[in-house]
């Protein structure tokens, strides 16, 4: 299956490794010449030039050929100073302006550097050891790193970051100034909850990452970088708790991300299409988020986040079905009314699936079920509509359909004109028209009002498509039909794996331990134990409590 | 992938080669609420439909204009049986018939008396009607009359029969629910036969069928009346009122009822509420002529007395309960009593002879069953509890007395 998945891009592969290849050779070229670099120097400059990917010592040949990489843009910033070591010393900052902190580069970096004078050196430093001193004693800022090859200062410039050269120095720095406007951590707003935290992913990783390690404070959490995109270059990590985690799964999601070759990734339902286990099928096998309180918890159970530069949404590897019925309020609410709501979510889960099918079925074929005053309402509905029930039903779910798209999408300003004319189609208008029946619309509002019920959007998507085929199958097996179509969806279910674990555990293979904290949720005083699947290394997550059983004790004392 | 490659042409397969053999759209349906059965001379079915009008009958739908239609309509069919028949109507219906939600077939007095087993054949055998179907006898007229009648109250008339049965047999007792099944249950029972509810009409006959039914305050009304006694599939005669809730005692059937118990030669006595009550019956094989046990327990309450009587004293209390045991133990055995008059075992006694010892009922009993039924000795005994008096205890009959009695003492 993932040999037929990866086939399309191959093409890339083979460039990007190629990229790979030549990159590392650039690498293993300049550690060789490191040692003979004082005595090669710049004597000649046209060998080094040979040597693709190296620096030169030579400021101007660095500087234009990075203006000829880079195709000169307006943004590239070029600045040429001096300042004083043991001689004067010619040097320039490089840097992409918008991305950069301009204040941070004049503070910290341009001032100091420019301040520099050679009284205030102990010894002489020679020009060659220029970047170790300014590194040691000028530059005020935490996040400074050698350069070495063109390519590496190359991506650190478009990484946000500025690059400093000196005349007669083969290796470069590069320093963290990133800067440039972020939106700011705001709400949530697709996973709004009444009582829990209120802060969202926002698109900068960075930002992304340091609300996950404010919250865990622990030595085990684990980040790890990747990047992505043969173009985009996008930046992505994995965040899991290394004492709780099954490091094969881990490793699974790292070979997987590592096999994506692709030009850009965008959004973390990109990836989500290329580390999934089954592309043929309407379920989602990942879950995404923007709350960092969920990822928390899921890294917690010993999954694995996945974030992306550039997107507020996250993945959570592995992912049950589920979990997609739950939601974060679930754990911060009593546990009586959070097992309500599972159950209520999952039922509104069916409604949305099979209401209208079984509108279908049973006025079409299975009459003799419908009590008798409530069937002579619907006959009498049904009196003079022209179309089978199958095509009412058709018409009007697709016509919700629509509106849901233009009312997505379109500008607000134009919503209240779609809403007042979507509301005439889909009521009162297309009855008083016999076009369809009145229970018809009951049917399509409920289905609809179901699907927005439905805490994960990814799953209230997979039970939109499904209603279709549902519904035709209905129209000609009647209940039948729906069975049958209804065991062919469970099997599939069944059949499913997120990395290696079944989709529908804790239920099959059923875990009981798991279920506590499925359909229902104990107290959370009662769930001792992690996901049996996930964290076989460290499966206690609780102790029990015993402060009521002390103080009984004391009492009786 | 395979998988869904085999899968997809196959289920679309499905979807085009199929027919869609029992798909009916709600508009393509005639929903037969009543059937009825007569004979006409020359020993054919008439067959009588009672088919509803859905939007006069449904609450809130507009009939599109047009004059006020009536809630059902009629249809009348001949055949040599009831399939036939049935088939036979489509000549004059633009819909299929859809029997799945009929509540009551009416067979007439003339076609019960020469024999039921035929009618009830087709009834049973077909999928789409239903087995709580409730079974009726028209009684001193037909049922294409008791279907013609137009009701006040459920604007169709089959379906107020069955409300009738249904809130009659819970609150007065003398009628019991029949469905189709327990006719059929009844028939097959050892020695058993049916006992089917009577239907009759009152007021102005000829106002009942005609809309005009609707305006009047007082209208002619369709009537649960009697239930009629069986021999050998044949209507044999009537069980009518206290004999009838005899038969509801026997099967310990009563789920509420009131007898009223005379006192001190006051027939208007006392009303007796009976809330629940048990029935145990038990029987002695041994001999050529079974004896059978009948203990009856009710709990009742008084709902009202006529009697100047200190409810107070619970003697007076016991005095009322060994009264109202009489009064039940004559309704029983009166019942009893006209059952083996009939010869003609409705009551179940020999399912009970059967389950008791069932060997001696194959060899000895199942055969000579004609002979033994009228024989059969019953012993009857009725245990009453009375609970409460209502939310008085003496009544102000009694207090008056009291008072009375001391104005003559003073003077």
């Amino acid at each position: 299956m993932r040999n037929r998945r990866k086939r399309p891009v191959i093409k890339t592969h083979k460039k990007l490794s190629d990229m790979i290849a030549d990159k590392k050779a650039g690498e293993s070229s300049s550690l060789q010449t490191k040692s003979g670099s004082s005595v090669v120097g710049e004597s000649n400059d046209e060998q080094q030039q040979v040597k693709v990917g190296e620096l030169s010592p030579s400021l101007h040949i660095n500087v234009d050929r990075i203006k000829k990489r880079l195709g000169n843009p307006t943004d590239l910033i070029i600045r040429e100073f001096e300042f004083e070591l043991e001689q004067k010393v010619t040097a320039t900052l490089i840097f992409l302006e918008e991305m950069n902190d301009t204040q941070l580069l004049s503070e910290f970096i341009l001032d100091p550097l420019m301040k520099l004078t050679s009284d205030k050196q102990s010894s002489p430093v020679p020009v060659e050891h220029a970047l170790h001193y300014i590194k040691q004693n000028a530059l005020a800022l935490g996040r400074v790193l050698d350069v070495e090859t063109e390519e590496e200062m190359l991506e650190a410039l478009l990484a946000g970051l500025s690059v400093l050269l000196v005349e007669g120095n083969t290796k470069g720095l590069k320093m963290g100034t990133n800067g440039g406007k972020m939106r700011n951590i705001e709400e949530p707003t697709s996973e709004v909850v009444i009582r829990g935290p209120k802060e969202a992913f926002t698109e900068s990783m960075k930002t992304n990452i340091s609300l996950i390690r404010r919250k865990v404070r622990s030595p085990d959490l684990r980040i790890e970088k990747f990047v992505v995109g043969d173009i985009t270059r996008t930046d992505l990590a994995i965040v899991y708790m290394d004492n709780i985690v099954n490091p094969l799964i881990v490793q699974e999601i790292k070979e997987r991300i590592e096999q994506v070759k692709t030009d850009g990734l965008l959004e973390t339902g990109q990836l989500e299409e290329f580390i999934q286990d089954e592309t043929v099928t309407v379920f989602p096998q990942l879950m995404s988020t923007e709350r960092p309180d969920v990822v928390i918890g899921n890294i917690l159970e010993g999954r694995v986040g996945i974030i992306v530069n550039g997107t507020p949404f996250s993945l959570i590897a592995p992912t049950q079905f589920i979990q997609f019925f739950q939601s974060s309020e679930d754990y911060y609410m009593r546990y009586d009314i959070s097992t309500f709501l599972r159950l209520l979510r999952f039922s509104v889960f069916i409604i949305s699936l099979i209401a209208p099918s079984i509108y279908i079925a049973l006025t079409t074929f299975h009459q003799a079920m419908i009590p008798t005053t409530l069937l002579f309402g619907l006959a009498a509905q049904r009196e003079g509509v022209p179309f089978p029930a199958i095509a009412e039903a058709m018409v009007m779910e697709i016509t919700f359909e629509i509106l849901r798209e233009a009312g997505i999408r379109m500008p607000r300003a134009v919503g209240v004109a779609v809403s007042i004319v979507g509301a005439l189609v889909l009521g009162q208008a297309a009855v008083q028209a016999g076009l369809v029946s009145p229970a018809m619309v009951i049917v399509v509002g409920i289905t609809a009002v179901a699907s927005f019920a439905i805490p994960s959007f990814a799953v209230a998507t997979s039970a939109r498509l499904l209603r279709f085929p549902l519904m035709i199958i209905s129209s000609v097996f009647g209940f039948y039909g729906i069975t049958l179509a209804l065991i062919v969806i469970v099997a599939h279910l069944t059949s499913l794996r997120s990395f290696g674990i079944p989709y529908l555990s804790p239920f099959a293979p059923i875990q009981t331990q798991d279920l506590k904290d499925s359909l229902f949720r104990f107290p959370v005083s009662h769930l001792f134990k992690r996901p049996e699947n996930l964290a076989k290394k460290n499966p206690t997550r609780t102790l029990p409590y015993q402060v009521k059983k002390k103080r009984e004790e004391e009492t009786t004392r | 992938m395979s998988f869904l490659r085999c899968f997809i042409p196959f289920s679309l397969c499905l979807l085009i080669l199929t027919g869609c053999w029992d798909q009916n759209e709600l508009d393509e349906l005639s929903i037969v609420m009543g059937i009825g059965i007569n004979l006409d001379e020359k020993g054919n079915l008439i067959v009588t439909y009672q088919i509803v009008n859905p939007t006069e009958v449904a609450p809130g739908v507009s009939g599109g204009g047009g004059g006020k239609q009536p809630v059902f309509t009629v249809y009348e069919t001949r055949g040599k049986n009831l399939m036939e028949a049935t088939r036979k109507a489509t000549k004059q219906t633009s819909r299929r018939l859809f029997f799945a939600h009929a509540r009551m077939v009416v067979f007439s007095e003339k076609l019960a008396k020469k024999n039921i087993y035929e009618a009830l054949d087709m009834m049973s055998r077909d999928p789409e009607v239903r087995s709580t179907i409730q079974v009726l006898i028209a009684r001193n007229t037909t049922p294409s009359k008791i279907l013609r009648t137009f009701t006040a109250i459920d604007k169709v008339t089959s379906d107020e029969v069955a409300a009738i049965l249904k809130i009659s047999e819970k609150n007065w007792g003398e009628n019991v629910q029949q469905d189709i099944n327990e006719v059929l249950q009844s028939i097959i029972n050892e020695g058993g036969e049916p006992l089917i509810n009577g239907i009759e009409l009152t007021g102005d006959k000829e106002l009942a069928v005609t809309a005009k039914n609707y305006e009047v305050g007082d209208p002619a009304r369709v009537k649960v009346s009697g239930m009629g006694v069986f021999k050998n599939g044949k209507l044999k005669g009537w069980l009518d009122g206290p004999e009838a809730r005899g038969i509801l005692w026997l099967r310990g059937k009563i789920a509420s009822s009131v007898v009223t118990v005379p006192c001190n030669g006051n027939k208007k006595g006392y009303a007796i509420e009976v809330v629940r009550s048990n029935t145990e019956l038990s029987a002695s094989t041994k001999g050529d002529v079974p004896t059978i046990n009948v203990e009856v327990f009710p709990e009742a309450n008084i709902a009202e007395t006529n009697c100047s009587v200190n409810l107070e004293k619970p003697s007076e209390i016991y005095k009322v309960e060994s009264k109202f045991n009489d009064v039940i133990e004559k309704e029983i055995k009166k019942t009893i009593r006209t059952a083996q008059g009939y010869n003609s075992d409705v009551i179940g006694f020999g399912e009970l002879l059967y389950r008791e010892n069932p060997k001696k009922w194959n060899s000895i009993y199942k055969k000579n069953y004609k002979r033994i039924f009228p024989e059969i000795k019953v012993k009857v005994k009725v245990d009453s509890r009375i609970r409460r008096s209502g939310i008085r205890t003496s009544p102000f009959l009694f207090e008056q007395k009291i008072v009375n009695k001391e104005e003559v003492e003073s003077s």
